[in-house]
């Protein structure tokens, strides 16, 4: 049997992307607006060593690893997609995006880099955490059937490997949000069933009528009154 | 009393750390903000950490080899430390040195591993503002 092609629906962007340039649009949003409208000094300061100008350092989709000049900075990444019963129709996801928020400090007179270092990306990491666990972003500012729900987890904070040997302090705070959302599947046509149309005829028998052509049946004895 | 070889070899640890040619001019800062010039080894190069995550990160990785007597006879204050009088106590020590490309780095020394062997101690630093 010779087989082709059988989807004539074109496969583009998915909902998961969109949701992940989501979360990086509003951390950019809501982290430039903090550092705008924060009286804190202390505050103000760890954002800023986060930020080029007044744009958040945000990188989505990064693997290559950070430079120097490209630290503080925040990472967002999806790490997996996890389905659910469904339909062919639909198939509930839970899709998990991790946020990295990576940053050194270097010393001053009166302080080490690593207490400072840790302080602030901690710090940034916790701003970045209740941004997206805020009232407002309950769906991520999408449409109300666009996802179901969002939950922000856990923060984790770790210092790299031979970091103890790196100028810059280097500190990790990581946090995943898990967002549950259906996923359209692409559709096929029905399969055509066969009708099957019974007649019953108390007194005579059971005829078959099988796609408008009568099949011979076993004779049936006739149910008595 | 102390071997003969062991005497030279310290001797000649502290020869090539301060002045066999692969010397730099080292300025130390002590805790009390005590400032010298010493000779000793730098270094400073970038590596690819591991962050942990799947992601590295590239860093800086600076240390600094100094010898304990260069730093008491340039007036430095090392054995500060009541608690432990023989110990040297170098992780807060601001050093500054030049690098390949001519320019100035400042830093403060995070873990200092001295070697009671060689009379040396190795210094990994941290940035400084």
């Amino acid at each position: 049997m010779t087989m082709t092609a059988s989807i004539t629906t074109a496969i583009g962007s998915q909902k998961q992307e969109a949701v992940k340039e989501r979360i990086a649009l509003i951390l950019s949003l809501e982290i430039a607006q903090q550092h705008t409208i924060t009286s804190d000094t202390a505050t103000k300061a760890m954002l800023a060593t986060f930020m080029s100008g007044s744009t958040p350092k945000i990188y989505l989709d990064r693997d290559d690893p950070l430079q120097e000049e490209e630290l503080n900075g925040i990472v967002i990444r999806n790490t997996s997609e996890r389905y659910e019963d469904g339909s062919n129709v639909k198939k509930k996801v839970n899709a998990v995006y991790e946020v990295l928020v990576i940053g050194g400090a270097p010393a001053t007179d009166s302080e080490h880099g690593d207490t400072i270092a840790r302080r602030t990306v901690q710090r940034i990491a916790k701003i970045a955490h209740k941004i997206l666990n805020s009232g407002y972003y309950v769906r991520l500012g999408f449409d109300v059937d666009y996802i179901g729900w969002r939950k922000v987890k856990d923060l984790e904070t770790f210092v790299p490997k031979a970091a103890n040997d790196e100028i810059s302090n280097i500190v990790v705070t990581r946090f995943e949000v898990e967002v549950y959302f259906d996923d359209a599947a692409i559709t096929a046509a029905p399969v055509t069933l066969e009708t099957i149309v019974c007649t019953i005829e108390p007194n005579t028998g059971i005829y078959q009528v099988l796609n408008g052509v009568v099949d011979d049946v076993p004779e049936v004895p006739p149910v008595e009154p | 009393m102390t071997g003969e070889l062991l005497t030279e070899l310290r001797d000649t640890a502290r020869e090539v750390i301060e002045s066999e040619g692969f010397e730099a001019a080292l300025t130390v800062t002590d805790k009390s903000s005590n400032t010298a010039t010493v000779n000793g080894i730098a270094t400073m190069h970038h590596t690819s950490i591991d962050a942990q995550t799947g992601l590295p990160v590239s860093g800086r990785q600076a240390h600094a080899i100094i010898t304990i007597a260069a730093l008491v006879e340039a007036g430095l204050s090392v054995f500060t430390d009541t608690l432990k009088p023989d110990l040297p106590v170098l992780r807060g020590f601001k050093v500054s040195f030049v690098d390949a490309f001519g320019k100035s780095q400042s830093f403060v020394v995070t873990d200092a591993r001295p070697s009671a062997t060689l009379g040396a101690v190795t210094c990994a630093l941290g940035d400084k503002v």
